[in-house]
């Protein structure tokens, strides 16, 4: 098997390939997604498995799967097994893929009802906990029974940064609150910004 | 005017490209849309009504919605279908898509009339859950003729689910490209501007501003007429442009270019509606060629149901760089560019306002007022001036809103 020649690239040419970028792939690389290139003198060396895997962590985040599943997924896939997971997604989706990825299969075989469904499969696989099953009306309308999807997480996924509401309160004054926000704080908050009006619209 | 079938043209602020060196040209795009040959039959729709009754909406807001949507189903028959989901945190499916018998009605309406404010903000859920809706009940009904459209109203940032501006869009397209097209409402001073716009620039359907709340029921009821006079659909233009020219399409359509091949997917349009697309288009020299050649064709389906095509051609002449700089160019090409050009560009430099880059996004409206000026009217440069000078000063949301608001009815034509 070791004579047969491996293409082997460097970061900028796996960079173009992958349709990534430079700094993604240091960044893989350092978090661990990626394997180490081969190094030759001053130069680093990628090859083909690491096309597959960038290939395979693409996928992932067009499902919106989390980095750090992501991670923990990459971590467990051995080379072989990496390509084995890609072959298996293409037999199921034989149409090419769209120039901007989206989650779900595409192509003019699924409609839009195929596309949601699965769409709402990614969520839960973003967020295992939730109710399973998407419960749908059997009668043309139901009236009392309101129907869930799905119900919120109790337990947010953590997310690596945190997100931040600006709220303008006059030119150039701004409130900036965390989201989520803790539930008894909103009502005050909301208290603060009706103050904040009154007070600025009187200059 | 009213045409029998859709019309296309094409043209440039000037023909005369240079030989020596790339010349930037304006190719203007113009559709009119079929008159409505049937007065009484018009399009049945398939209606999924969104709301978003999360906390903040409580009081007045609600109520106007309350109001709008039980309006709309005033305006619908019972060939139209209509869903209604209601979305906080939770997803409620008030009442799955059934058509709009008078008994159906009133029972929605009744279900309407009991939607209380609740929590936070899962506009992909709800949205989600209104387009499975509509899905659903165009693939249960073997009507060709429906038309499929969630109307996604909010007053809040999309705080749970997917939030993601750039998800959403990409699932916005996917979905209209599947026969669900999608329009969105934002009430008030608490949603993304550019969010809803992506989402509906994407999901070939409309962008409302709703200021004040009291103005609920008139925009829905112009969705609503201009749904129900749509007499062109699946709209797709695709140009041929030969090797070598870059373009950039205006106006955020939804737009692909790969190997010379440009496609603009436009939704549908309602009778009569004019719509002028413009790219901008960069040729490449050339020293033996003559002229350089573009066609579009249009295909899509017409009022009954047909396909339809038209095609057109343009072709630029290769001539010297001094003659090709000093031919007079198009005036009235250039002032319909103007105002696409000035808007799509106050819109992005509204974007990059939000995310608290002022300096780069005044600098930016600056410039393209500067260069518009020559083509515009100058009330018109005293607008966008006007949201230059807020922009220095420092922005409200209200004015984020407003201004985004006119500089997006002023892209596409609305």
């Amino acid at each position: 098997m070791d004579n047969i020649p491996i293409e082997k690239f460097l970061i900028s040419e796996l960079a173009e390939r992958a349709g990534t970028t430079i700094r993604t792939i240091r960044y893989y690389t350092d978090e661990g997604l990626l394997p180490q290139p081969e190094t030759q003198g001053k130069y680093a060396y990628y090859n083909e498995n690491h096309l597959n895997r960038l290939e395979l962590i693409r996928r992932m985040k067009t499902a919106y799967l989390p980095l750090r599943e992501i991670q923990q997924v990459m971590l467990s896939l051995t080379d072989d097994e990496v390509q084995k997971r890609l072959v298996e997604e293409l037999s199921s989706d034989q149409k090419t893929r769209p120039a901007v990825a989206s989650p779900a299969a595409s192509g003019s075989g699924s409609n839009a009802l195929n596309y949601i469904a699965l769409l709402l499969k990614d969520q839960k696989v973003l967020r295992p906990q939730e109710a399973p099953e998407v419960v749908r009306a059997s009668a043309p309308l139901v009236s009392d029974t309101q129907l869930r999807y799905f119900s919120p997480d109790p337990q947010p996924e953590p997310v690596a940064s945190e997100t931040w509401q600006r709220i303008s309160l006059a030119p150039g004054v701004e409130l900036h609150i965390r989201n989520p926000g803790k539930p008894d704080v909103a009502g005050r908050i909301q208290q603060l910004i009706a103050f904040a009006n009154k007070l600025f619209r009187q200059t | 005017m009213n045409t029998e079938t859709l019309h296309l043209h094409l043209d440039t602020d000037q023909n005369l490209v240079a030989r020596e060196v790339p010349s930037q040209r304006v190719l203007e795009i113009s559709l009119q849309a079929p008159g409505s040959a049937a007065q009484t039959n018009r399009v049945p729709l398939n209606l999924a009504l969104v709301l978003d009754r999360s906390g903040s909406m409580s009081g007045e807001k609600l109520e106007y919605v309350k109001r709008a949507a039980e309006h709309v189903l005033d305006l619908l028959h019972e060939q139209d279908m209509a869903a209604v989901v209601a979305y906080d945190d939770e997803i409620n499916l008030l009442s799955p898509s059934v058509a709009v018998t008078g008994e159906q009605r009133s029972q929605l309406k009744r279900l309407i009339s009991t939607l209380r404010p609740g929590g936070s903000t899962n506009l992909s859920g709800g949205w989600l859950a209104g387009c499975q809706e509509a899905a659903a009940a165009a693939a249960r009904v073997s009507s060709t003729g429906m038309l499929s459209r969630c109307l996604l109203l909010t007053d809040g940032l999309a705080n749970v689910g997917i939030t993601d501006l750039e998800a959403l869009a990409v699932h916005a397209r996917e979905l209209s490209r599947r026969g669900v097209s999608t329009s969105t409402f934002g009430v008030g001073e608490g949603f993304n501007e550019h969010l809803l716009e992506a989402i509906s620039n994407q999901g070939g359907g409309s962008f409302y501003y709703i200021e004040t709340p009291s103005e609920i029921p008139a925009l829905f009821e112009r969705e609503f007429k201009e749904l129900a006079a749509v007499t062109a659909r699946e709209i797709e233009i695709v140009l041929e442009f030969p090797a070598n020219v870059s373009l950039q399409v205006l106006g955020g359509w939804v737009s692909e270019f790969s190997q010379g091949r440009l496609s603009i997917s436009l939704g549908s349009m309602y009778a009569n509606k004019s719509q002028q697309i413009f790219i901008k288009v960069l040729t490449p020299p050339a020293a033996a060629a003559t002229d350089l050649k573009i066609s579009a064709r249009i295909t899509g389906m017409d009022e009954a149901g047909l396909p339809f095509e038209a095609r057109a051609e343009l072709a630029f002449q290769y001539t010297g760089l001094v003659s090709a700089e000093a031919a007079p160019k198009k005036r009235e090409v250039l002032e319909r560019f103007a105002q696409v050009d000035l808007a799509e560009t106050a819109n992005e430099a509204l974007k990059l306002e939000r995310q608290g880059k002022r300096e780069q996004a005044n600098k930016m409206l600056q410039q393209s007022i500067r260069a518009n000026a020559p083509h515009i009217a100058a009330s018109q440069a005293a607008e966008y001036q006007a949201i230059s000078e807020k922009m220095q000063d420092g922005m409200t949301e209200a004015d984020r809103k407003s201004s985004h608001y006119q500089a997006y009815n002023q892209k596409r034509q609305r």
